[in-house]
C-alpha cells in the first residue's frame, strides 16, 4: 500500500491546477504549454486520485470552482481598482491584459490590493499598449491614486518656524499621502473632464488628506521644487534652485500657501548638522 | 434570565457614511481585516483605517481574515501578523478570526479559502501554527470552517473532527459558520446535523450566516443573497446546541440596501431569542 500524500505536495499540485491560465480539463489532458513559465509545470507526482469526486460531480468539475474562482476574484479585484483603464481599454482587453499580468506577476502578499503593483509594467509590454497609447500612463495614475489613498496620514499638520529661524537651512516635511507623478499624456484631465488625452507631458501632484484628496496638474518648476523638498533639500537650495529657473519670489510664495493650505507641507523638520544654517 | 443578544453585519465600504451618521441597531459589526492593513511597500492602513477607527467609536468591531494562510506549507506570515497586530491593537477588537483552509503556497497567494485534508499530519501541522498565531497576536485566534466544493479522499478524520480537536490542543475557538456547514455537508454528501452534533459545545464562539448560490451542480459560497430557509433551520439547531452565541450576517457582493442587511439581523436575532430563551436588547 502507497503512503498518503503530503500535505505539501497536495498543495503545490492544487496551486498548479487552480491557476493554471489554460483551465483545468486542458492541464489535465493536454501537453504543456511550452510558453509558460516554469511554475506552470505539473509537480509530480500527479494528485488528481487524492480528490474526491462521484458520479454526480466529478473531481475535474470541483477543481473547475476553485480555478474559476481564482481568476475571477484577481480580475474583480483589479477591475474594482482600474475602473477607468478598463474603460480605455476596454472589457476584453482589459480581461486580457489579467490574465498577462497574473501570469507574469502573482499575487505574493495577503492583501489584494497589492495585486495591481506593476500593472503598467505587464500593460506596457503587450501590443495593446500602442493600440491605446496612454494607457500605460492611466495605469500609473490609478496605482498612484489608490496608493495615496492606502498610506498613513500621518500627525496632523504642524509648521513652526520661529522668527529668528534660519529659513534657508529650513527643511519641510511633506505629507505621506503626497506623490508626484511625471506623464506623457494628459490622461488626468480625461479622468477629470473627459477630454480626450493628448501627448502632452503633465506634472502632477496626486494626494489626499482627511477631508479630501485630489490630482492636480502644476508648472513644471513647481512639480520639481516639492521633489526637491520631498529628497530632504533645504528650503533656500530649492527656492534658489526655482529662481534660477526664472519664478518670481512672489509667484513662490503663492505657490508655498497653496501646498500649506491643501495640506501637502506637514511640517518643519531639524536641520541637518553641517547643512547651511547649522 | 437576560441577556444581551449579540447581532452584527459585516460592514463593508459601501455601508460606511451610512453606519456613521446614524448608527445602526446592532451589536457589532464586523470587517476584512486585511482591508485595512493597507499596502506591503507602506505602513498603516490609509484612510480606510481612519473610517474604522471612527466606527469603533460607536460599535464594538471585530476582526476577521482571509490571508492568515494558517494550513500553508509556506512558513508563516511574520510580517502579515505584525500587522495584523498592530491594527487589533489599534481598533481593540471583540476577536480576531481567520478561516481554517489554506490561501496559497510557494509564496504566491490564490486569495481563495482552499480546502485542507483532514489527517493527522495536517492536523499536527495547523496546530503549530495557531499556537504559533496566538502567541504573536497576544490573543486567543477563532477559525471559520469555510465553504468547500471538494473533499480528499485520504482524510482519516471529519471536519468536525478535525476542528474539535484543534481547539482542544489549541485554545482556539470555533467560528461556526452555519451556511457553510449546509454548502460543505451538500456538495459533501452528508447531514450537517451530524457536523453540528460533533463540534464540541464549549469551543464554539461566534456563529456566521449568509447566503449562497444553489444553481448548479456544486453549491457556492456567494455572500450575495438572503439566507436560504434550510440555513435558517440548521442555525436553529445550532442555537439549540450551543446557546445563543454572537451571530454575523455577512453579505460581500451584489450589496442591497442597509435595511435588507438589518432584515436579515433582526431575523437571526429572534431566532436567538425564541430558543435561547433570553431577552432582546438594544446595542448599547
Amino acid at each position: 500500500m502507497s503512503s498518503p500524500p503530503l500535505l505539501a505536495e497536495i498543495q503545490q499540485w492544487m496551486r498548479w491546477i487552480i491557476t493554471h491560465p489554460a483551465g483545468v480539463e486542458q492541464a489535465l489532458h493536454q501537453p504543456p504549454l511550452a510558453e509558460l513559465p516554469d511554475r506552470f509545470r505539473e509537480p509530480r507526482p500527479r494528485q488528481l486520485e487524492v480528490v474526491g469526486g462521484d458520479s454526480q460531480v466529478g473531481r475535474e468539475l470541483r477543481l473547475s470552482v476553485y480555478a474559476s474562482g481564482y481568476f475571477d476574484r484577481l480580475y474583480a479585484s483589479l477591475q474594482a481598482d482600474h475602473p477607468r483603464l478598463e474603460e480605455a481599454l476596454g472589457p476584453e482587453r482589459f480581461r486580457q491584459l489579467v490574465g498577462h499580468h497574473l501570469l507574469a506577476r502573482p499575487s505574493t502578499s495577503p492583501s489584494l490590493a497589492d495585486l495591481g503593483r506593476g500593472l503598467d509594467a505587464t500593460l506596457a509590454g503587450l501590443p495593446m499598449a500602442a493600440e491605446v497609447p496612454w494607457s500605460v500612463d492611466l495605469a500609473r495614475l490609478e496605482r498612484t491614486q489608490l496608493e495615496v489613498w492606502l498610506t498613513e496620514a500621518g500627525e496632523p499638520a504642524e509648521i513652526h518656524l520661529p522668527a529668528d529661524a534660519d529659513w534657508a537651512a529650513v527643511r519641510l516635511g511633506l505629507t505621506p499621502t503626497l506623490r508626484l507623478l511625471q506623464t506623457e499624456w494628459t490622461v488626468d484631465l480625461w479622468l477629470e473632464e473627459g477630454s480626450p488625452p493628448t501627448n502632452e507631458p503633465r506634472w502632477l501632484a496626486v494626494w489626499r488628506t482627511a477631508a479630501s484628496k485630489g490630482v492636480v496638474g502644476l508648472e513644471p518648476v513647481a512639480w520639481e521644487t516639492l521633489g526637491a523638498l520631498a529628497a530632504g533639500a533645504p528650503l533656500g537650495e530649492a527656492c534658489a534652485r526655482a529662481e534660477e529657473r526664472g519664478v518670481a519670489p512672489e509667484v513662490l510664495l503663492a505657490e508655498f500657501s497653496r501646498w500649506v493650505q491643501r495640506g501637502w507641507i506637514a511640517r518643519t523638520l531639524p536641520a541637518v548638522p553641517g547643512g547651511p544654517g547649522a | 434570565m437576560t441577556e444581551r443578544l449579540q447581532v452584527g453585519v459585516g460592514l463593508r465600504p459601501a455601508h460606511y457614511a451610512g453606519v456613521l451618521e446614524c448608527p445602526p441597531d446592532l451589536a457589532f459589526l464586523e470587517v476584512i481585516s486585511e482591508n485595512f492593513l493597507g499596502l506591503q511597500s507602506g505602513k498603516g492602513g490609509g484612510r480606510p483605517v481612519e473610517v474604522l477607527e471612527r466606527v469603533r467609536g460607536c460599535r464594538p468591531v471585530r476582526l476577521h481574515g482571509v490571508s492568515m494562510n494558517i494550513g500553508s506549507t509556506d512558513p508563516l506570515r511574520w510580517d502579515y501578523l505584525a500587522r495584523l497586530r498592530e491594527l487589533a491593537d489599534r481598533i481593540d477588537p471583540d476577536c480576531v478570526s481567520d478561516h481554517l483552509c489554506w490561501t496559497g503556497v510557494g509564496g504566491e497567494n490564490l486569495h481563495d479559502l482552499l480546502p485542507l485534508p483532514w489527517t493527522e499530519e495536517a492536523l499536527a501541522h495547523v496546530t503549530s501554527r495557531v499556537h504559533a498565531v496566538q502567541e504573536r497576536l497576544g490573543r486567543r485566534l477563532l477559525l471559520e470552517n469555510p465553504s468547500t466544493y471538494l473533499g480528499y479522499r485520504h482524510s482519516t478524520l471529519r471536519e468536525w473532527e478535525f476542528l474539535g480537536e484543534l481547539a482542544r490542543r489549541t485554545g482556539a475557538g470555533i467560528l461556526l459558520d452555519v451556511n457553510n456547514v449546509f454548502v460543505t455537508a451538500e456538495n459533501q454528501g452528508f447531514d450537517p446535523h451530524l457536523y453540528l452534533e460533533g463540534l464540541p459545545r464549549e469551543d464554539v464562539a461566534q456563529f456566521h450566516l449568509s447566503g449562497h448560490d444553489d444553481s448548479g451542480p456544486i453549491r457556492i459560497d456567494t455572500h450575495d443573497r438572503e439566507v436560504c430557509d434550510p440555513v435558517w433551520a440548521l442555525f436553529r439547531g445550532a442555537v439549540e446546541r450551543f446557546g445563543p452565541l454572537p451571530t454575523l450576517v455577512e453579505w460581500d457582493e451584489r450589496l442591497p440596501a442597509f435595511e435588507v442587511l438589518l432584515g436579515e439581523a433582526h431575523r437571526a436575532r429572534a431566532i436567538l431569542a425564541e430558543v435561547g430563551d433570553v431577552q432582546p436588547a438594544l446595542a448599547g
